[in-house]
């Protein structure tokens, strides 16, 4: 008896520390949303949108500020001057030919930007995801030589763009390493995998990353980073009629 | 022919003579951006010969324009824009064109325009397009340009692209408010003598853009003194106009202006040039990847006719108090979209009908493909066989139907 109370005793400080520090789905959520959301950010980068016919690169500047503020330029020949003003709920396109402002809401939010895999709310929507969906550990994994959780996320809300994602979530620096995105019936709408990691600016994060489109055969996008600076000063007028018109 | 190659040959030396620095001078490119657009076109359509007879023409058509934007300096942003259209066309010969009458000019400038951005405000002075009101095809808040004319090209992305030459100033009064003061120089009057337009003829008016309670609120005026009478007669109008664009399930947006002479009856030139256009716009996401897009807009002109009017030669075509634009539009994937785009005259119940569709291949690379149809009576707004006493040479172009072929190259 005595020797199964010791041994139980045992078994409880070993494992304590682990329960002690083990971290929910939420938190882990909570963190990567954190990890990738700056209170302000300008970068540039590249999208290389490649389908059966070859493949097309978008080159872009864009600055944020918290989950919904943002403001893209694109810089690439064909689409020189166009730029996407995002806030809240509403977003505004410019398009420098037609010296016109163009103001849209509601589900023109969900259009692909330039024929790419990511939507206007892949690339500047709110990441506040642990309010937004039920999560739960569903593994551990290794990616690109990373320890990660696997996490499931079943959405609680009908405003987000996906029911249903599954997410690898870096251990050490909460990068999100892969994604699969699901309609509600379960069928993959989107994958997303991390492809190299570096550092900028003192942040080690995903520079490049790939998205594929399952709804689209032999297509997907590169998103590529060049270049970002975080918790920046940046003025109120970046986020304006006045710079979008610029 | 000789008259019209003396009449270019000043414009094609300066092109060229443009194009010669531009390529020749290579910190040019280092302060700059050098773009080329080019379009081509086969155009398969039914018309009309000199002497009134109907047969399928087959025009060659193509664009090209050279784009150079400055941005060596982020303040200071400047555009030159010309295009040209080939085959140019002498249609001096034909049945009711005026002698000397040639369309598709051979060589035009598209913009040519600096913009200067100092800390409270910005100038734009050169040849350009301000983008007043809102709407697609029907804006009543354009009174710039007026967009309320069903002269457009349902095949091209952007129907308005108009341009004149402006002086503006653009003052920020907040994130989403801002106020424009324009100045529209004043048109020579040749036939007073005026080989130079007149200081006291000059038009200008302002704007502001503001966003309350969800709403986009725009209005504005303009002082325009290149409006003519039904005698060919400049007159001086009052143009005041409102635009508002909000959502509510779907995106709205509806604009209003009026012109008031500033002598004669104006009670009479009110009701003749009310106009109210409205529009819906909704996306619907089928999927991930495809997507509808449904438009429908309006141009309303409550005092005119409501009744269908039986033309006469000679006359000008009918205003009818309702005009309709509805759109469909179908993305597939991001990159194929196909379309059918119509204006259509309910009180005379015709319509001219584009259905479209184009296709962007690689990059900056475009393939597009549309078929134009005419239906309704010979007399009416759009007919499938225009009546032979009211067909214009120059003015009317597409007797019932025509098919576009296209590629468009942006490098």
């Amino acid at each position: 008896m005595n020797r199964k109370l010791i041994f139980t005793a045992i078994t409880i400080l070993i494992l304590l520390p682990a329960f002690a520090f083990a971290i929910s789905g939420d938190e882990i959520v909570r963190r990567a949303d954190a990890a990738a959301t700056f209170d302000t950010a300008e970068s540039s980068g590249e999208m290389h949108i490649t389908d059966r016919f070859g493949t097309k690169i978008s080159s872009f500047d864009s600055w944020a500020r918290g989950e919904n503020e943002s403001l893209i330029e694109f810089t690439s020949r064909a689409e020189r001057g166009q730029k996407v003003l995002r806030t809240e709920n509403e977003i505004y396109l410019y398009y420098p030919d037609a010296e016109e402002l163009i103001r849209m809401q509601g589900s023109a939010l969900r259009q692909g930007m330039l024929g790419s895999d990511i939507s206007y709310e892949d690339m500047t929507g709110g990441k506040d995801r642990a309010s937004q969906y039920s999560i739960e550990i569903t593994d551990e994994q290794n990616l690109l030589g990373r320890d990660c959780w696997v996490l499931t996320l079943r959405a609680n809300t009908r405003t987000v763009p996906y029911p249903k994602e599954i997410v690898w979530i870096d251990k050490q620096d909460y990068i999100v390493l892969k994604g699969e995105y699901y309609t509600k019936s379960g069928r993959l709408l989107k994958d997303m995998e991390v492809l190299e990691i570096g550092e900028m600016d003192g942040i080690t994060m995903a520079v490049e990353t790939r998205i594929s489109d399952k709804m689209k055969s032999n297509s997907n996008t590169v998103l590529i980073m060049k270049d970002l600076k975080v918790d920046i000063k940046l003025d109120d007028e970046i986020f304006s009629l006045e710079e979008l018109s610029w | 022919m000789v008259r019209l190659r003396e009449r270019l040959r000043k414009p094609v030396l300066f092109l060229i003579g443009a194009l010669l620095c531009l390529f020749t001078a290579p910190g040019v490119f280092s302060e700059g951006d050098l773009s080329l657009e080019l379009g081509l076109s086969n155009l398969i359509m039914q018309t009309r010969e000199t002497d009134g007879d109907k047969y399928w023409a087959w025009m060659p058509a193509g664009n090209a324009g050279f784009s150079f934007k400055s941005s060596g300096n982020k303040n200071v942003k400047a555009d030159l824009a010309f295009s040209f259209a080939s085959p140019e066309m002498d249609i001096s010969a034909a049945a009711g064109a005026p002698a000397g009458t040639i369309i598709t000019p051979l060589l035009s400038l598209d913009r040519a325009y600096v913009k200067a951005r100092f800390p409270w405000f910005r100038i734009t002075a050169g040849k350009t397009r301000l983008g007043w009101g809102d709407g697609f095809v029907f804006n009543s808040g354009d009174v710039i340009f007026g967009s309320t004319d069903t002269s457009v090209d349902l095949t091209a992305s952007e129907v308005r692209a108009e341009t004149t030459w402006l002086s503006a100033v653009n003052i920020p009064l907040g994130r989403f408010t801002f106020i424009e003061g324009i100045i529209l120089p004043p048109e020579a009057d040749t036939a007073s003598g005026e080989i130079f337009g007149a200081v006291d003829n000059i038009s200008g008016g302002g704007r502001i853009y503001t966003k309350a309670a969800g709403i986009k609120i725009e209005g504005g005026y303009l002082f325009d003194q290149r409006e003519t009478n039904s005698d060919a007669e400049p007159v001086s109008v009052h143009k005041p106009y409102l635009s508002l664009q909000g959502n509510l399930i779907a995106d709205w947006y509806l604009s209003s202006s009026v012109s008031l002479p500033v002598s004669g009856d104006i009670e009479q030139s009110a009701e003749d040039s009310f106009n109210l256009s409205a529009g819906i716009f909704h996306m619907v996401q089928l999927n991930s990847i495809s997507s509808m897009t449904f438009r429908l807009e309006g141009l309303y002109k409550p005092f005119h006719s409501w009744l269908e009017e039986v033309r006469k030669s000679g006359e000008p075509k009918p205003s009818y108090a309702l005009l309709l634009y509805p759109e469909i539009s179908y993305t597939p994937t991001d990159t194929v979209n196909l379309s059918i785009r119509t204006i259509w005259s309910p009180v005379d119940m015709s319509a001219m009908i584009t259905a479209g569709a184009g296709w962007n291949v690689f990059e900056g690379f475009d393939l597009s493909c549309y078929a134009v149809f005419n239906a309704g009576d010979p007399d009416d707004s759009f007919a499938w066989n225009r009546d032979d006493s009211l067909w214009k040479a120059g003015a009317d172009a597409v007797d019932s139907m025509a098919v576009m072929m296209g590629i468009n190259y942006i490098y």
